[in-house]
């Protein structure tokens, strides 16, 4: 981070016992109102967070209005309950929704991501996302696509080049297959990845100022690759356990008894649980991290009377892989009722560790005209859980 | 005459100026930035909700927004009701509201999951159409022949139970649809009813049955399922809860989302255990009524019991034979 520039922390000033009332009332609102208070609690738990968000003395604000998400949950709601019943009924119409599901998946992420930011503001002025749909279909479908033939023709080469004649031959060629073929998929997952944080980042606006991120194949790929090594090192380590475990029973003649079977079995699936966690959270962390580090913020007439601005995240896996735990253990505990503690806890957690370098002040930016209006998107994207996880 | 000061902002730009704002008798608001003078009547204004500690947010009709530095008395000084925002913030902001909204959700919660959603399962499930049920059913069958082998019964065994079923079920209930008894082959004695009046026999069942009567409290047992539908409500039942879970805690992380599954497929089980009384009461009358006996049901009741791997009760869908015996014996 240079020194020189200033370089301000995003604050978070939200208080539990502010978020434990508005939590609790919502809840109870929307029991007796059948569920249609939900979009009013959406509407105002949104507006605590944004407006508890401070940059250099200013808050966000959220500007959704609560008929806008009713109308959206609405039709989300019904879309599911038709996924849901016609999934339970009859498994070519089950097979057309799925279908229907990843065609919409596109569509979903683009209007789920238009509405949102087009439903925030920083002093007055309104976020935006300019991206077009058909770039949207063409970055997470055609990528995808492609992305998929790609892998089913090199395995397929791979496969039908040569039947090995000797064990080892057959070994070697399952090694070569496995690490061959891994490292392709994550290099094509890379690909798509990338391709879709690029677009989304890059058609991302602040009035009339753009965002814009160079994010790189390269370094997409080393942080899966890390990521995914994670999880190989944990299965390296469940072999080695259970290896010694049947080596013991046969060199001491011994029958494996329940209780070592049993014992194998935990110990794989603690491995694999913590491997996979860690492995996650290093993903997320390490992507995010990234990309704030290449973020910036500037006026499309690049010149030297509009400021601009540059981004950094400095968050770590183990405080939050402690976070995550702790907040679980909690709420389990409390049998949920520390949602609210846990809920603030992360959010100060990546407030604290996000900061925006540069003027803030010196930003004169100019909202643009907007037509955003239905909230369908962004109810189906939260109810499906489908989320860029970018910010 | 008293002012509010603050900062604002002119219409849409993110440039901020240190301001203030003048209510006057008639009505009218100023608001005072360097030198200019934007006016406006106190109808057209625009609040942000009062919510905690968020700034609120005072929108004029021209687009400027101000922000005052202090924002208790706002409402009363624009004389702006807000009647309803005030009284949430009252309820969201007071010690005692907030745990008696405790208390309530908890009650609720309880409730609902035992007694509303139930309810609300078998009003909707009745508007469900039976072929969509029958279809259904069907495609469950289909399901279940992956797992199942064809049954070694005579064609003629089969039939006999057939006929003997069709024959009784005028005298037992006003089923919606018409019977389907199936023959199967698995590996433990086993019988269960399925959506749209399919009932699933297994031969090992029929071999645990020493007699004819047996038999019938077993499949008098299953017509119970089918005649008070509880397949078709369970089916609406999981519908309705996966998707309010899924409305409720989607904020929350896969791992919160699988505990909460987990209390409320224990919670489920209890309610199928229910269902599972209701259906040997069924089977009992049925078998007074037809046999004036309980005890074939009772005897096979017994066989079974042998024969089942023990699991704890509250994470079982059906009752201890233990109990469903004493629950039968029962006047």
């Amino acid at each position: 981070m240079n020194k020189g520039l200033n370089s301000q922390t995003i604050q978070f000033e939200g208080k539990t016992s502010d978020y434990y009332g508005i939590w609790i009332v919502n809840i109870l609102l929307s029991i007796i109102t059948l569920g249609v208070y939900s979009a009013w609690a959406t509407v105002r738990t949104k507006q605590f967070f944004l407006g508890n968000l401070f940059l250099s003395g200013d808050s966000f604000n959220y500007h959704a209005k609560p008929m806008q998400i009713l109308k959206g949950r609405i039709i989300a709601i019904l879309c599911i309950v038709a996924f849901v019943v016609l999934s339970h009924i009859s498994p070519v119409a089950s097979f057309l929704m799925m279908v229907v599901f990843y065609l919409a998946i596109p569509w979903i992420l683009w209007s789920n991501t238009r509405f949102n930011s087009a439903m925030t503001s920083f002093r007055n002025t309104r976020f935006s996302f300019q991206g077009t749909l058909k770039e949207a279909y063409k970055v997470i479908l055609g990528k995808g696509l492609i992305a998929l033939i790609a892998f089913l023709v090199v395995m397929a080469v791979l496969f039908s080049s040569g039947q090995p004649e000797s064990v080892t031959g057959v070994v070697f060629a399952v090694i070569i297959c496995g690490f061959g073929g891994g490292a392709f998929a994550l290099f094509l997952l890379s690909w798509v990845v990338s391709g879709i944080y690029n677009y989304f980042i890059n058609n991302f606006k602040f009035g009339d100022y753009s965002f814009s991120a160079l994010v790189e194949l390269k370094k997409v790929f080393i942080i899966n690759v890390i990521s995914i090594a994670i999880i190989v090192c944990g299965i390296f380590v469940i072999g080695i356990f259970s290896a010694s475990k049947f080596h013991y029973m046969l060199n001491y003649n011994e029958l494996s008894s329940p209780s070592d079977i049993i014992s194998i079995i935990i110990f794989s699936y603690v491995t694999i649980l913590i491997c996979g966690v860690f492995s996650a959270v290093y993903a997320t962390v390490a992507m995010r991290n990234y990309i704030f580090s290449n973020l910036s913020l500037s006026h499309f007439k690049l010149d030297s009377s509009s400021a601009s601005l540059t981004f950094s995240s400095t968050l770590q896996t183990l405080p939050c892989i402690f976070i995550m735990v702790t907040n679980l253990i909690m709420f389990v505990f409390s049998c949920g009722l520390a949602f609210p503690y846990t809920h603030i806890r992360v959010v100060k957690y990546f407030a604290r560790n996000t900061s925006v370098i540069g003027d803030v002040d010196g930003i004169g930016a100019v909202s643009q005209e907007s037509s955003v209006k239905s909230a369908v998107g962004e109810e189906l994207a939260s109810s499906l859980d489908i989320d860029l996880g970018i910010l | 005459m008293t002012k509010i000061s603050g900062v604002a902002y002119p219409p849409a730009t993110s440039q901020k100026y240190a301001a203030s704002i003048v209510r006057t008798d008639d009505n009218r608001v100023y608001l005072y930035v360097e030198e200019q003078v934007i006016e406006c009547s106190v109808e057209e204004l625009a609040i942000s909700p009062d919510i905690a500690n968020v700034p609120l947010k005072v929108y004029f009709l021209c687009g400027w927004t101000f922000i005052p530095d202090d924002k208790s008395g706002i409402f009363a000084y624009l004389k702006r009701p807000g009647l309803a925002n005030r009284f949430i913030t009252k309820l969201e902001s007071n010690f005692v509201s907030i745990v008696m909204c405790l208390f309530i959700v908890g009650a609720c919660g309880l409730w609902g999951y035992r007694y509303a959603l139930p309810w609300v399962s078998v009003k909707i499930s009745n508007y469900v159409p039976d072929r969509a049920y029958v279809a259904a059913g069907e495609y469950m069958l289909e399901q279940l022949d992956i797992i199942l082998k064809p049954s070694k019964l005579s064609f003629s065994v089969q039939n006999r139970v057939r006929d003997r079923v069709s024959q009784l079920q005028p005298e037992l209930c006003d089923f919606r649809y018409p019977i389907k008894i199936h023959f199967r082959s698995g590996s433990s004695p086993n019988a269960f009813a399925l959506l749209g009046g399919h009932i699933v026999l297994l031969d090992e069942m029929v071999g645990v049955a020493k007699t004819q009567s047996q038999l019938d409290s077993i499949i008098f047992h299953e017509l119970g399922h089918v005649c008070y539908q509880h397949v078709e409500n369970r089916a609406v039942y999981s519908v309705i809860t996966s998707v309010l879970s899924s409305l409720v805690i989607n904020d929350s992380s896969d791992l919160i989302q699988g505990l909460v599954g987990s209390g409320g497929f224990i919670l489920t089980q209890g309610l199928s255990r229910e269902d599972e009384k209701a259906a040997d009461d069924f089977s009992k009358n049925a078998m007074i009524k037809i046999y004036g006996s309980i005890q074939p049901m009772v005897d096979i009741y017994k066989a079974l019991n042998h024969s089942r791997e023990t699991i704890p009760e509250w994470l079982s869908s059906h009752p201890s034979f233990d109990h469903r015996l004493e629950s039968i014996n029962k006047k």
